[in-house]
């Protein structure tokens, strides 16, 4: 039997999903071990072999694939704990990074940081400025070499960034996405003086291969930050698969980028790995929103650490708008757009003093140690976990199936200590303020990530996914008017599942300024060799790296994208370009048509300027090779009775609307057959998620074991 | 030669191992080999960690044991010491107020580098335990002898950081000391809820809990097992009479097993153990159990018949 192994780290819990041969799914969660990660992962990995009732060598050997999104790098990143690295720029440009952009002291923050103009600051340089050196070279912006690089000059500025004790380099010179010569020179140089047999060889990255695209500050940040998460994140990766090794496992690691795709830890890039959980349980909600024949789709992800949200919309996943963001610098990496605050079950309910003690909850979460009080691990703040658990949704003695016991008495001490009694009310309505706050924020914050970006939430399906998202998708939904709402059997490890849906992908950008309708002449361009000639070097880019994966080049699939623009002005529109190689003049006139289309869809059609002719900025060419996502197979429905097996003993949980604590039916999750249909107040219990059915919603479990939440 | 580390892994496994694990609970003993006070060596970990590595590979010991002393817990509470013909004695209760950071103070900060350089340089062959003293005990010194079992809840946050300051060194076990405090009290719900939180910060990182009880009522143990723990090692009884291997197996039922406590400075009576050992081992299939000292291994100890005690284990095997 074979089984397929997707794997998903957050800040309190790692996900598995997991499915074999025979199209059965079983899923695990085990607490995040930050300590060593590898821990949490193996302990998951026995439990799903457990789950298969198989040995754990035998459950690693006959693995297929091991897909994994990981966040290994980004605690390098907050502490500060990477590599001491050398940046070689041009000469004149050694600044640049330290004086980065108008407001980049910004990047990063939320909005209630960003205005709190006192506190801000700039985040410590990832590179200090004595180990940022300049040659003298020069690459105008058409790729002419104006000013040759010296032999001599290079070795000298290496030698001093060797002598103040640089691991690695990274090389970020002007222009050198339009002529790469001379980083490459830089390079031989590097590799010649430190050779790879010898122990002080030291990783080169050239800002050219990460990044080719415009935009210094970006393109230096983008390679700065991989080249600073790749020595931390090899080391860890390492460990992680010798462990699989050990255990039987015979394939490469794969690992989900945050562009939607994946591919073999050897051949990932660090900054490619950033937020990939997220980004891969978009690409779980399209595929099942597909299954449903939904367009319209609003993904949420409510853990232990975060919420996060995304859009379908058409049937497509949308890629960043604007820069993506990664710890506190601003990269241009094409990733997918998710956006993360911070709510979850972990969430810490605070009393905000400079606020006339309004009660806040998050951003900062209890993780998974000593995480919620209740899980009797030394916490002692209040979560929205322990209030969950005192106003009786979670069954103490049930949580993760019985694996982890909660203890009710802490989470009450705490909230009495720490939220009621500076606020002089009772417990259980401190409880059920925490509730209805952190509800509050996910909703407004959905429902904006949905208007402002104009469309009309009502017009979608909510998908409520992650360990707490069950529990209080009757608490957020309401904001956003959705009357439905799929939560998945699976939903408590969405972003894993998501990791089994994305297909061999990746994506191979290029900036190449090209006027395709010329405002002097208000014709289109004919210049199609130059526009093919683009779209031939990546494209053999990608037939050679995804070749070496061992794919063949009928296997792959091609999708041109272009960021493009008015002439004079600033802002790009990303628009899937209907050819991959242009045949004429028709050919352009037909995508300046569709990005009239885009541009008028985002800045309405009184915003269109074609007269100040249309230019095309960036290629990106998306190469993928489609995998086989699993198979959900539709049950035949049974009567809309929960059978008598699914019946659990009733409890007493909290519902403001019924004016207090009320008896409420209980059902175990597992036992209820597709059809089956209850009214709220209740409570479902599953093995890694709790639903709460509030009053005036319906739960029902369709043909796919899902289930669906409806407003009545 | 099978490892050390490999022995201790498959009894914390439940698996049957090639022969017993030695695992003797040093104290004294690296003063004694590297010939300096005990309370010298404690107060550099460059000196301890090396003294200890040393004396662990002298006499082929399968496991190292670090921070098994009483005092170390109760000095970085805050506690009086007062050195003793080099013994470390403690002036419970405490005068004036508990620090807040035990893990950074004193020789507990100095046994956390030690724990950690060692782990770091033994872990590939030997099995790595660390040692601290138990709520209940460490109650008893912080707010004296009558008033410790009922405060015990006032130190949980004490004990918490230092044993979660020991589980980030990666030892396989945490073993928690408790003397009379414990022993002879009554078990309570407080004292199990502490023990419970202990275990789940363990568990969180990987690490079996350890319980090591002396000054106990032999007729009394079972009661212990109540606190559910990985491990159990039985120190010197009330009565002074060694642990019979009938009281372990009661006491550990439920665990991975026990620590069978060898008295060291007795020859004749440790090769008896060790016979009665071997009868264990062949009747549990080589699992549940293995060897160390009764009590801590002191500077007192004689060498030489410590050297044949390690060579008599090493000969026990299917």
């Amino acid at each position: 039997m074979g089984f397929g192994i997707a794997i998903d780290i957050g800040g309190t819990f790692t996900d598995f999903f997991a499915v074999g041969d025979d199209q059965k799914l079983r899923v695990t969660k085990t607490p995040t071990t930050h300590y060593d990660l590898s821990v949490g992962f193996m302990k998951g990995i026995r439990d799903l072999a457990n789950r298969f009732d198989v040995s754990v060598t035998d459950f690693l050997a006959n693995t297929e694939a091991v897909r994994y999104c990981t966040t290994l790098g980004t605690n390098a990143l907050i502490e500060r704990t990477g590599p001491k690295i050398g940046l070689i720029t041009t000469a004149g440009f050694e600044d640049t990074i330290f004086l980065g952009r108008g407001r980049s002291w910004a990047d990063g923050l939320s909005t209630q940081e960003n205005k709190d103009l006192a506190r801000i600051r700039k985040p410590a340089p990832l590179i200090p400025r004595d180990m940022v050196v300049g040659v003298r070279e020069r690459v105008d912006s058409f790729g002419q070499v104006v000013c040759p690089l010296r032999r001599e000059d290079v070795l000298e500025k290496l030698q001093i960034l060797v002598d103040r004790g640089a691991m690695g380099f990274v090389v970020c010179l002007l222009w050198s996405f339009a002529n790469p010569a001379h980083e490459r020179m830089i390079k031989s140089i590097i590799e010649e003086e430190y050779p790879e047999d010898y122990l002080g060889s030291m990783p080169v990255i050239l800002s050219h291969e990460v990044s080719p695209k415009s935009g210094e500050y970006t393109r230096f940040i983008t390679a700065i930050v991989n080249a600073y998460l790749h020595g931390v994140m090899a080391d860890e990766l390492n460990k992680l698969v010798n462990e699989l090794r050990d255990g039987g496992y015979a394939r490469p690691l794969v690992l989900v980028h945050n562009t939607g795709g994946m591919k073999k830890v050897s051949r990932s890039r660090a900054v490619l790995t950033h937020n990939a959980g997220p980004v891969a349980g978009l690409h779980g909600a399209l595929t099942l929103g597909k299954l449903y024949g939904l367009d319209n789709v609003i993904f949420t992800d409510m853990g232990g650490t975060s919420f996060d949200i995304g859009v379908i919309d058409g049937g497509q996943i949308r890629t960043y708008g604007f820069i993506p963001v990664i710890d506190r610098w601003r990269t241009n990496v094409s990733a997918i757009e998710v956006r993360s605050i911070g709510a979850g079950g972990g969430s810490i309910a605070w009393i905000n003093e400079l606020l006339g003690k309004s009660l806040e909850v998050g951003p900062q979460s209890a993780g998974s140690m000593p995480g919620p009080a209740c899980y009797d691990q030394g916490g002692t703040e209040p979560t929205v976990t322990d209030a969950d658990l005192v106003l009786g949704y979670l069954n103490p003695d049930n949580y993760l199936g019985g694996n982890m016991l909660l203890d009710p008495e802490l989470s009450r001490q705490v909230i009495e200590q720490k939220i009621a009694r500076p606020l002089g009310i009772g417990v259980v309505e401190a409880a059920d303020r925490i509730r209805r706050v952190v509800d509050a924020r996910m909703g407004q914050e959905v429902f904006k990530e949905v208007v402002l970006k104009g469309h009309d939430p009502r017009d979608f399906v909510l998908f409520a996914g992650g360990g707490a998202g069950a529990t209080h998708a009757c608490g957020f939904a309401p904001y956003l008017e959705v009357r439905k709402v799929i939560v998945p059997s699976f939903s408590p490890v969405f972003g894993a599942f998501g990791a089994c849906t994305v297909n061999v992908q990746q994506v191979w950008e290029k900036s190449r300024t090209m006027k395709i309708f010329q405002w002097a002449t208000q014709a289109y361009s004919d210049d199609v060799a130059g526009f093919n000639a683009v779209v031939k070097e990546l494209k053999d880019l990608a037939v050679r790296d995804l070749m070496l994966e061992g794919f063949s080049s009928e296997q792959i699939q091609f999708r041109l994208e272009l960021d493009m623009r008015y002439g004079t002005q600033y802002n790009l529109t990303k628009v899937v370009s209907p050819f991959l190689e242009a045949k004429g003049a028709q050919d352009f006139k037909e995508l300046c048509e569709k990005f009239t289309a885009a541009y008028s869809a985002t800045y309405s059609p009184e915003a269109t300027f074609p007269v100040g002719g249309i230019n095309v900025e960036c290629f990106y060419l998306t190469a993928m090779v489609q995998t086989q996502p699993p198979t959900l197979n539709a049950a035949r429905p049974a009567g809309t009775e929960p059978p008598k097996a699914a019946v659990r003993e009733p409890r007493q949980a909290y519902w403001a609307a019924l004016g207090g604590f009320k008896e409420t039916p209980v059902f175990a999750f597992e036992a209820l057959e597709p059809g089956n249909s209850l009214q709220g107040p209740a409570i479902i219990e599953a093995l890694d998620t709790t639903y709460v059915v509030d009053p005036g919603w319906k739960f029902s479990l369709d043909q796919y074991h899902n289930g669906v939440l409806e407003r009545l | 030669m099978v490892s050390g580390r490999l022995l201790f892994t498959k009894f914390l496994k439940g698996e049957p191992m090639s022969r017993p694990a030695f695992v003797p609970l040093t104290r004294g003993l690296p003063a004694r080999i590297d010939g300096t006070p005990f309370e010298t060596l404690t107060s550099d970990p460059t000196l301890w960690a090396n003294s200890l590595i040393k004396t662990t590979e002298l006499f082929g010991f399968d496991g190292v044991v670090v921070g098994f002393h009483f005092s170390f817990m109760a000095e970085a509470c805050g506690c009086q010491i007062v050195w003793d013909q080099d013994r470390p004695v403690v002036l419970p209760p405490l005068s004036g107020q508990v620090h807040e950071a035990p893990e950074l103070q004193g020789r507990m900060k100095n046994a956390l580098e030690v724990t950690s350089r060692v782990f770091q340089v033994c872990r590939a062959e030997r099995a790595c335990i660390a040692a601290m003293t138990g709520p209940v005990t460490l109650a008893s010194q912080v707010f004296g002898y009558d008033q410790g079992p009922t405060r015990v809840g006032e130190v949980k946050q004490l004990a918490l950081r230092v044993a979660e300051a020991f589980c980030q060194t990666r030892p396989d076990v945490l073993m928690f000391m408790e003397g009379r405090p414990l022993a002879l009290a009554e078990l309570t719900p407080a004292h199990r809820r502490i023990y419970q939180t202990l275990k789940n910060v363990l568990s969180y990182y990987n690490v079996s809990a350890g319980l090591y009880l002396q000054g106990y009522q032999p007729n009394q143990l079972k009661a212990f097992s109540a606190l559910k723990m990985d491990l159990y090692v039985l120190g010197p009884s009330a009565d002074g009479s060694l642990p019979t291997i009938p009281h372990m197996l009661g006491l550990g039922s439920e665990s991975l097993g026990f620590g069978l406590g060898l008295p060291l400075d007795d020859f004749v009576t440790s090769k008896q153990l060790i016979e009665e050992g071997r009868e264990l081992y062949r009747s549990t299939g080589g699992r549940r159990f293995f060897f160390t000292s009764h009590g801590p291994v002191t500077r007192d100890i004689d060498l030489e018949t410590l050297h044949k005690l390690v060579d008599e284990i090493h000969r026990i095997g299917p």
